[in-house]
């Protein structure tokens, strides 16, 4: 893969990659540098990935630890939950419910929830980018689905169900 | 639920992210790929913060991969076991590179299982007239956390000059020796502090260069091949009950009868409260299914503890192994074979 071909591959995969961060880490600010060193160090060690199919998967790890690594930073360790609400409140947007209901869910269980159902990635793919087994991302998957819907269901009747 | 257009309800990428995005790739695209430290005020000592790209559980993850030369050399493996270990989280490939005070640290590659742990580091002094010998040494400090330390044995150093002629960056190895029950999911920070010059008689030298070069890297333990044999075998001649036997690619554990074990100490006339070794029990050599010996080159006993009447030793193996196959272990010089069933 040359640069060329790189830089087409990010650029695609950049909403997902905003998303992935947007999910973990909750501010933009951060979500560029987490994207930025990704991109970064993805380039650097291209000449690791055997096989180019795998590069979406490949730089999702790299952005999900890139991400792992700025919470670990963050001076004051503060609760997800708490600094999530802090940071909606700074950065005043327009966030449907739905997002804000996957944004309240616990760490263990929002990732994988966006990684499959808002990003597409596979239950094996997400398997590799997480290091999980199958059976914890299934179960990660249904209970995250079992708490929207119960966070969801004054806001859509698709999840009263 | 999959149906819903889910992306949609996620916000867009802000302009001013997509910006960055793009700028970052101009940077590439002018070969400027350690910029970081300018786009990045405040972060002037690092050129690329940690990274811990961990991929694994999958043969097709491990596809994604290859290993360092030297990492490969250390274990002996070739390209299938290397992948094979990829995907058993075995081996794992770190993405950690920190630069300060002209030195340039980069953690390459982990290899890991319940009983060893290996690190491999590269270290690079931007000053080439800096020539890093197998005798320098890095001052180094160790921290797990807050949680206890896994490690019975710790060990550190550069590589030998008959692995890497001399210049200006040389690797750097951690051999560890895990306690029994290793923890899992531990963070293991590992601090360099200096590049010290060679001292005299193995004592650290002055410091060349000094700094901060801080890793986070994961401890963890992998499921062994565990089998229950419980079956009395000769032994150099003597009768020892093997009780077990656990085997990952990179590491042996057996355990026995501590009776039977004291029958070969006296034998041989070792003892082993004076940290003898029974050589008896070595694990020189295993056989596969199919009849080939693959023999140990340069035995690496890990621990050996008895209590309670049961003898313990764990070690690693020279060369990475194929589990399934093996089918039996053989002891001793003379190869007394441990039949696993």
């Amino acid at each position: 893969m040359n640069k060329t071909q790189f830089t087409t591959q990010v650029l695609e995969a950049e909403k997902s990659l905003y998303h992935i961060a947007k999910s973990i880490l909750g501010n933009d600010e951060e979500c560029a540098d987490a994207m930025q060193n990704a991109i970064l160090h993805a380039f650097e060690k291209l000449h690791t990935l055997r096989n180019e199919k795998y590069f979406k998967t490949w730089l999702t790890r790299i952005l999900i630890n890139e991400c792992n690594h700025i919470i670990r930073s963050r001076k004051e360790q503060i609760p997800y939950e708490d600094y999530y609400e802090s940071e909606v409140v700074t950065e005043q947007e327009d966030y449907t419910p739905v997002y804000e209901a996957v944004m309240e869910l616990e760490e263990n269980y929002r990732t994988p929830f966006v990684l499959f159902y808002v990003e597409g990635f596979s239950i094996k793919e997400i398997c590799q980018i997480l290091e999980l087994s199958q059976g914890t991302v299934k179960t990660r998957l249904y209970r995250s689905r079992k708490l929207l819907k119960e966070k969801l269901a004054g806001v859509y009747e698709e999840y009263e169900e | 639920m999959r149906n819903r257009n889910w992306n949609h309800e996620f916000p867009e990428v802000p302009e001013h992210v997509h910006k960055i995005v793009l700028s970052t790739l101009a940077e590439l695209e002018d070969g400027k790929v350690k910029k970081v430290k300018q786009m990045k005020k405040g972060k002037i000592a690092i050129l690329i913060a940690a990274i811990a790209a961990v991929l694994g559980m999958t043969v097709s993850a491990a596809e994604i991969f290859k290993w360092n030369k030297r990492a490969a050399e250390v274990f002996v493996a070739d390209e299938a076991q290397q992948e094979e270990l990829v995907a058993e989280q075995i081996a794992k490939e770190e993405y950690q590179t920190i630069s300060d005070a002209g030195l340039t640290i980069r953690a390459i590659q982990t290899i890991q299982d319940n009983n060893c742990f290996y690190a491999l580091f590269e270290v690079v002094a931007e000053d080439e007239s800096v020539q890093i010998t197998e005798d320098c040494s890095m001052g180094v400090l160790f921290d797990y956390q807050g949680e206890e330390d896994p490690f019975c044995a710790l060990s550190w150093g550069f590589v030998g000059e008959r692995q890497q002629a001399v210049s200006n960056s040389r690797y750097y190895e951690i051999y560890g020796t895990k306690a029994e029950p290793g923890q899992e999911d531990l963070h293991m920070k590992i601090q360099f502090t200096s590049l010290n010059a060679p001292g005299a008689k193995a004592m650290d030298g002055e410091p060349v260069l000094e700094g901060k070069w801080e890793f986070l890297l994961d401890l963890h333990n992998t499921e062994p091949v565990r089998y229950e044999i419980n079956k009395e075998y000769q032994i150099a001649d003597c009768a020892v009950m093997v009780k077990e036997v656990e085997l990952t690619p990179i590491s042996v554990k057996l355990v026995c009868d501590l009776e039977d074990v004291r029958l070969l100490e006296e034998k041989e006339g070792v003892n082993l409260e004076q940290a003898d070794s029974i050589a008896s029990l070595f694990i020189n050599g295993i056989r596969y299914q199919d009849g080939t010996v693959v023999e140990e080159e340069g035995y690496q006993e890990l621990t050996v503890s008895w209590e309670n009447g049961i003898y313990t030793k764990t070690a690693r193996l020279s060369s990475v192994i194929d589990v399934e196959k093996v089918s039996a272990l053989l002891l001793g010089e003379s190869g007394d074979e441990i039949v696993l069933p």
